[in-house]
């Protein structure tokens, strides 16, 4: 049996009120739902293909955020000096400022008069903005953080002693990191990579700033609601609660790994 | 400690409820922007209240009003939305204030001319999504014009999309004849494309917020003040 011991009452006063008000939303969006046409509603062509594009572009995000913001976490966690911080702060960036600042910023910098995307587009044809690779880009660039956060943080904790001990028994940097320090990240990197696709997935701002909205090439699901909401709300609570039932899936698929690693 | 976190909540939320202060609140079409914004701030003084206006497309407008937004006036570019409301019973029947129509656009120190040069697959293209009145005008005047529009982007609301032509993401876009003519010689019409039953911009109270405050600014977007800016910014007689 449980050992039962004494909580203090105004903790737990708060805990439930926070579950309270995290539940409420939801279950406002269960009372909307048109259960009688859902399955229609889901099966029509606007959702397969929002469907279809939301997870393409945030699964292969999460794969590149994981690419790009293992290394960085690593380097920041393992180095000392004055533009570490300042490389913390821009790659926490993304995650503070608004979406649709981000989806503008993108823009700037990676639009057809940007300062990349305009000589990208003279040197090989390839225009970003409005193509799926848009949506991958600002999948990606909202995820990255997610994963340069987690896994500085658990290279941080991480015991140094088996490093060095290999790097004494003569293994090369390279050997050490990718046969001693990433396997013992691996519950990081679960949590990293899940924490980067719920952000991926649940992308809305820097996407429809940044690569626009079209059936079948850059609307995701998210993007899929908002223009339903506006013309047909049923379709939009359909939307919105596949998006909960396919990230919820994904949640209790994972929490296992996360937790008990 | 608990107690001194129970009072930093109770300021907390005495600050979020307190009551917000008693502005005119007025959801516009995006495409009535430079037509409100000079005139607004004058009328909140004529009428001795704040006026906030918010500008989104006309189908959201619709949703927030069905929604309960506390909004005390529309104002949207489409008689057909207005109408719903109305059989809603949530606005009275509305005025009718300015005419408009949805027309191709591109920027005036572009190489796109022609309409064939608007619409031809290696140009980029945007329209506003199907349902928001432009976006269904893009549509008329694509049917008219016999030719079949194969967009990059359908924007939400005409705002969004004429950002995208004048920062040249998108080379050319079907967008209202008023945006051309308030982007001062920035735009220009590409000619053979043009909805041929112009849009309605319409105003009505919201009848769960009306009050005579509300009824005066309904007189001033119809008065003689506002008809003239709507003639300045390019639109049509109502």
């Amino acid at each position: 049996m449980r050992r039962t011991e004494p909580r203090p009452r105004l903790v737990v006063a708060i805990a439930v009120v926070a579950a309270v008000l995290l539940a409420v939303p939801f279950v406002g969006l269960l009372i909307a739902a048109p259960w009688s046409t859902l399955l229609d509603r889901l099966t029509s062509d606007v959702v397969a293909d929002a469907l279809t594009l939301s997870l393409f572009a945030s699964l292969l995000a999460t794969v590149l955020a994981l690419f790009l913001g293992v290394p960085l976490g690593w380097w920041l966690a393992r180095t000392s000096g004055p533009v570490v911080p300042v490389v913390r702060a821009v790659a926490t960036l993304p995650i503070v400022v608004p979406p649709v600042v981000g989806g503008a910023a993108l823009l700037f910098a990676l639009g057809r008069r940007g300062f990349v995307g305009e000589p990208l587009e003279a040197a090989t044809g390839l225009v970003l903005p409005f193509s799926i690779w848009a949506v991958v880009v600002a999948n990606t660039f909202v995820a990255v953080p997610f994963v340069v956060l987690t896994i500085e943080g658990a290279v941080r904790t991480a015991d140094r002693g088996v490093e060095d001990a290999a790097a004494t028994l003569g293994a090369s940097p390279h050997q050490v990191f990718t046969r001693i320090t990433l396997p013992a990240l691996r519950s990081a990197l679960w949590a990293a990579g899940l924490l980067a696709w719920a952000r991926a997935f649940g992308e809305f701002g820097a996407t429809i700033t940044f690569a626009g909205n079209l059936q079948g090439r850059t609307q995701s699901l998210p993007l899929a609601v908002f223009v339903a909401l506006e013309s047909d709300r049923d379709t939009a609570i359909a939307i919105s609660l596949l998006m909960m039932l396919v990230s919820a899936v994904v949640l209790v698929v994972l929490r296992d790994r996360w937790w008990s690693r | 400690m608990p107690g001194r976190a129970v009072i930093l909540a109770t300021v907390l939320l005495a600050a979020a409820c307190s009551s917000p202060d008693d502005a005119l609140i007025v959801a516009a079409a995006s495409s009535t922007a430079p037509v409100l914004d000079p005139l607004v701030d004058e009328w909140a003084e004529l009428l001795g209240r704040p006026i906030e206006v918010s500008y989104s497309g006309s189908s959201a407008i619709r949703e927030q009003v069905r929604s309960g937004a506390p909004v005390d006036v529309v104002l949207v570019a489409d008689e057909a939305i207005l109408a719903e409301l109305t059989a809603d019973g949530l606005t009275d029947s509305g005025v009718v204030l300015a005419s408009n129509a949805v027309v191709m656009a591109t920027r005036s120190d572009d190489g796109v001319s022609d309409l064939a040069a608007a619409l031809d697959p290696g140009a980029i293209l945007g329209v506003c999504a199907p349902g928001v009145p432009c976006g269904d005008g893009a549509l008329d005047a694509a049917a008219l014009a016999g030719v079949e529009l194969m967009p990059d982007t359908e924007e939400p609301n005409v705002r969004s999309l004429l950002r995208k032509l004048l920062d040249g993401e998108v080379d050319a876009a079907a967008v209202y004849r008023s945006d051309v003519a308030t982007t001062e010689g920035a735009l220009v019409i590409v000619p053979g494309f043009e909805d041929a039953s112009p849009n309605r911009y319409v105003a009505a109270t919201v009848e769960a917020e009306s009050d005579g405050a509300a009824q005066q600014l309904l007189e001033l977007l119809s008065g003689a003040e506002a008809r003239e800016a709507f003639a300045d910014a390019g639109f049509g007689p109502p």
